[in-house]
This record gives C-alpha cells, sequence and structure tokens, in this order.
C-alpha cells in the first residue's frame, strides 16, 4: 500500500509541477489536488479512488 | 475541498456594498509578482521528494498551506507550531488538572482569571502578540479544551472562514454584501445565560412589542435569563413561557423597545416569518444558522437542509412525531475544517465537535435563509445537535418558523407582520 502510495504521490506531485510551470493550475488548485490527495489517503484503504483522483490531474 | 460558494447565495448586483464594513478583507489577495516567485518556487519543490519520499513532500506542502490558512491538511503533525505561552499550556492542562488536582485546578483557574483581566485574555504565543484568547467562565472550564484540543487557534465569524479565502478572491464584492446582509441577523442574537448553561436566541417582533426567542433547554426552570447584545450590554429578562415540546422559550427584556433598537444600531429585530414554509425547503437549500459557540461573539456557519419530510432523523416524543423541525447538515467545507476532540466522554456529552456545525452555545440562535431579494430571513432557531447512527457525522435540528408562530399565538404574543424591507 505504502508503496503504491508513493508512487502516486510521485505522479501526482510532478504532474502538479508540469501544470504549474505551464500555467495550467493556479497555485489555489495545486493546493487544492494536494489537499484532495492527502485526505484520500487518510481516508480510503480503496487505492482506485486515490488512482482515480491522481488521473484527474493527467 | 475548496468549494465555490453555493447558487442559492448569489445576491443581486446591483446593491454596492457599504464601506463602514467591520469585517476584515484586507491581505486576501496575492501580490501578482508574489504569486510568480511562489509558482516557481512551488514547481522546484514538487519536482524534488523529500528524505526520498513524494508523499511526504506533499505532506510538508501539505502542511505549509495548512498554517497559512488556506487549506485544512489533517497533518497537524508535520506542521511547525508556534511556541505557547505559559498560561496557554496552563489552559491546556486545565482538563488534566480537574481529574487529577483539584487544588491546582482552581488556581490555574484563578491564575487564568487573573490573566484575563489583566491583558483581556489568555496570550497564546509570544511568537503571536495579536492572538489572544478570550474565554468566559463556561469555556475555561469546558469549551477551551475543545478548541485547543487540536492545538488549533480559536477563531469565529472570520469571513475567510466562513465563505473560504477563494470564494472572497474571486468575488469580494459579493462576499461584502453577503456578511453585510448576514450582520443584520446577527445584530439581533443574543448571548441567554444561565446559572449552568450558556445560549443563544434572537431578538424578534411581535404585536407586543419585542421578546427574545431562544430555547426552553437553554432557560430550563429559571425565571429570569442574563441577556448579553451585541453591544456587549447586559440586562436581565423575564420568562414568559416555554414550551418543551418544541424546545422553545420565549423572554422579555426589562427596558423600552427604543432601547433595544438604539442596541440594534438601527438595524430591525426580526420578524418570524412563516413565509418560507418548512415544506418548500428543499434538501440541499443553503441556510446560515448564527449563534454564540462556547460564549464566542458571533458564528455564522453555512449548513444545508436535508430530506425534511424524512422518517429517518425525525424524533418520537410524548406527542408523537414533531411536525416542524428543520433538519441540516453542516456545509461540508465546514466539516472539513476538521473536527476536534472534546476530550470527554460520550455520555457526558463530549467526543466530537466540528467548526462550522451548530456546537453548543448556538442553541436558540436565528437560522437563516436569504430570500429572493437577499434579504435575511428567520425561519427557525436552532435547537438540537445530533449524530447519525454509527457515525461520527453530526446533523442539526431547529424548530421552524411555523411552530414558532403557533408557540408566540398560544402564548399571547402574536407574531407581527413581516416587513419585507428590513430598514437600515
Amino acid at each position: 500500500m505504502e508503496n503504491i502510495l508513493e508512487e502516486l504521490a510521485k505522479k501526482l506531485s510532478l504532474k502538479l509541477a508540469e501544470k504549474l510551470e505551464k500555467k495550467e493550475i493556479t497555485i489555489n488548485e495545486m493546493a487544492v489536488a494536494i489537499d484532495g490527495f492527502l485526505t484520500l489517503s487518510a481516508k480510503t484503504k480503496d487505492i482506485k479512488k486515490i488512482e482515480n483522483f491522481v488521473k484527474k490531474y493527467d | 475541498m475548496i468549494e465555490s460558494f453555493p447558487q442559492n447565495f448569489e445576491l443581486p448586483e446591483e446593491k454596492k456594498p457599504e464601506q463602514d464594513q467591520e469585517l476584515e478583507f484586507e491581505n486576501l489577495e496575492l501580490v501578482e509578482s508574489k504569486e510568480e516567485e511562489l509558482r516557481e518556487g512551488f514547481v522546484k519543490e514538487l519536482k524534488k521528494p523529500h528524505e526520498g519520499s513524494y508523499f511526504k513532500k506533499l505532506e510538508r506542502i501539505g502542511a505549509a498551506f495548512a498554517l497559512a490558512g488556506l487549506l485544512t491538511v489533517a497533518v497537524p503533525e508535520t506542521a511547525t507550531l508556534p511556541e505557547k505561552s505559559r498560561e496557554f499550556k496552563e489552559l491546556e492542562a486545565l482538563d488534566h488538572y480537574e481529574k487529577t488536582d483539584p487544588l491546582r485546578y482552581i488556581n490555574t483557574l484563578n491564575f487564568l482569571q487573573k490573566k484575563i483581566e489583566e491583558k483581556g485574555g489568555i496570550e497564546i504565543s509570544p511568537q503571536l502578540p495579536e492572538e489572544v484568547y478570550k474565554p468566559n467562565k463556561w469555556q475555561i472550564a469546558f469549551g477551551a479544551q475543545m478548541l485547543i484540543g487540536r492545538k488549533e487557534t480559536p477563531y469565529f465569524s472570520k469571513p475567510e472562514i466562513v465563505l473560504g479565502k477563494e470564494f472572497i478572491q474571486k468575488n469580494p464584492e459579493q462576499a461584502k454584501e453577503y456578511f453585510e446582509r448576514i450582520s443584520k441577523t446577527q445584530k439581533a442574537t443574543v448571548i441567554v445565560e444561565n446559572k449552568e448553561i450558556l445560549g443563544s436566541g434572537v431578538i424578534i417582533n411581535t404585536k407586543k412589542g419585542k421578546i427574545i426567542l431562544t430555547n426552553k433547554h437553554i432557560v430550563g426552570e429559571e425565571k429570569t435569563s442574563l441577556i448579553t447584545f451585541i453591544n456587549g450590554n447586559k440586562a436581565e429578562a423575564e420568562v414568559l413561557n416555554t414550551d418543551s415540546e418544541y424546545d422553545v422559550a420565549i423572554l422579555k427584556i426589562d427596558f423600552p423597545d427604543e432601547m433595544v433598537e438604539k442596541i440594534l444600531k438601527g438595524t430591525n429585530s426580526l420578524d418570524v416569518d412563516p413565509d418560507i414554509p418548512l415544506k418548500s425547503l428543499e434538501p440541499q437549500d443553503r441556510i446560515a444558522l448564527i449563534g454564540h459557540p462556547m460564549g464566542y461573539p458571533f458564528e455564522v456557519s453555512l449548513a444545508k437542509v436535508v430530506n425534511v419530510e424524512s422518517k429517518l432523523f425525525q424524533r418520537e416524543n410524548q406527542n408523537g412525531f414533531l411536525s416542524s423541525e428543520i433538519i441540516f447538515e453542516p456545509d461540508e467545507r465546514f466539516v472539513k475544517l476538521a473536527a476536534f476532540e472534546t476530550g470527554r466522554k460520550w455520555e457526558e456529552g463530549g467526543a466530537l465537535a466540528r467548526k462550522g456545525e451548530s456546537i453548543w452555545g448556538m442553541s436558540g440562535g436565528p437560522i437563516i435563509k436569504l430570500d429572493e431579494k437577499g434579504e435575511p430571513r428567520l425561519i427557525g432557531i436552532n435547537a438540537k445537535r445530533m449524530c447519525k447512527p454509527l457515525s461520527y457525522f453530526y446533523f442539526g435540528i431547529g424548530v421552524h418558523a411555523e411552530a414558532l408562530k403557533d408557540f408566540l399565538e398560544k402564548s399571547g404574543y402574536p407574531a407581527s407582520v413581516p416587513e419585507k424591507e428590513i430598514s437600515k
């Protein structure tokens, strides 16, 4: 579980960096994404849900 | 998740907000150049892990946002908290002293009381000289632990909390106007205090003058209650009538209506308004709850009506099902603002409380719905806070204006006809 979360965190982190750099998202939107990811990770063991959340930022 | 302001509360654009706002709206906008600098910083941060972990990196960024008040990420362990003052540490330890060392408990209460008298409150941290915590006797004994249990600084009624910084940034005019309208109701809200309990009340108009509506469970069996108005004035009020079925009570203030008007600074007291009938409330309708949580000056929290007709939450009492209840759930944004442990057991009325809910002290306060013109309408009063079975999710129950109107009539104080334009 931890490894998968770490992978997803890496994916999200790099995606957000890319989108932020290209100005495709605002700082607030980045904050919301991080908030959502951390909250979801803390609340659910359903990895599918977290994956789906991260996919939104593909 | 930060959400945009609910559509139901959109206000007409023609009315401009006034200049004499008492609320703080400064420092809410990022300076553009700063934003560019921040953006670059975050890009750099997001690209590198912390101690080999991207998850830890996201936690750190999340915690930084939470500290900045932008978000409410529940990762306080990773956050660096300000140093605490001695008195604040003592305040945190009160609950422990109460159980283990009664003498120290009393001495600490006296010490804190002295600090409150000297400084007007309890200094939270030497690094935060502006943050002075102002508990009253009730809070010292009980509420303080609730607020600080999760190492949070007490705050109430700040626009950025109620509406969210993002909404205010995007819609500053609308946010100001919303608060201006809600403040009309705040002015008519009072603290109702008794020997053993503290709650809220609302000044309303009746055909026999102004009276205060509150809950029966606030006035109890007392014949009088102490009222505190918005300007800090205090007055004794006589309990005129109570009704246990609907948990309502009315009180008469022992001075003339003109003085009440003066206290309300020209804002009319409210009319009980059954023009928004219970049945017309739709699930998901947004309402605002106003009151004095734990005796703090004011809290405005948004809630949404839940299935009014549903039997799920209806309670049975001696007289059968109550039929005039507004059942609401706290706005999700407030739920997200974290629950905090009260440090007490369920049976002692403790467990969890969430910011923005109708928490104790808000009982008897007004429930408002903005009408089509954006004017606040009193559609009920807060009554109870309950928990869904087998869950930690709270919901609230209010007494609807239809029941209040009946009760007022039975009590010989019929509600006056609502004025559709509330003058200033």
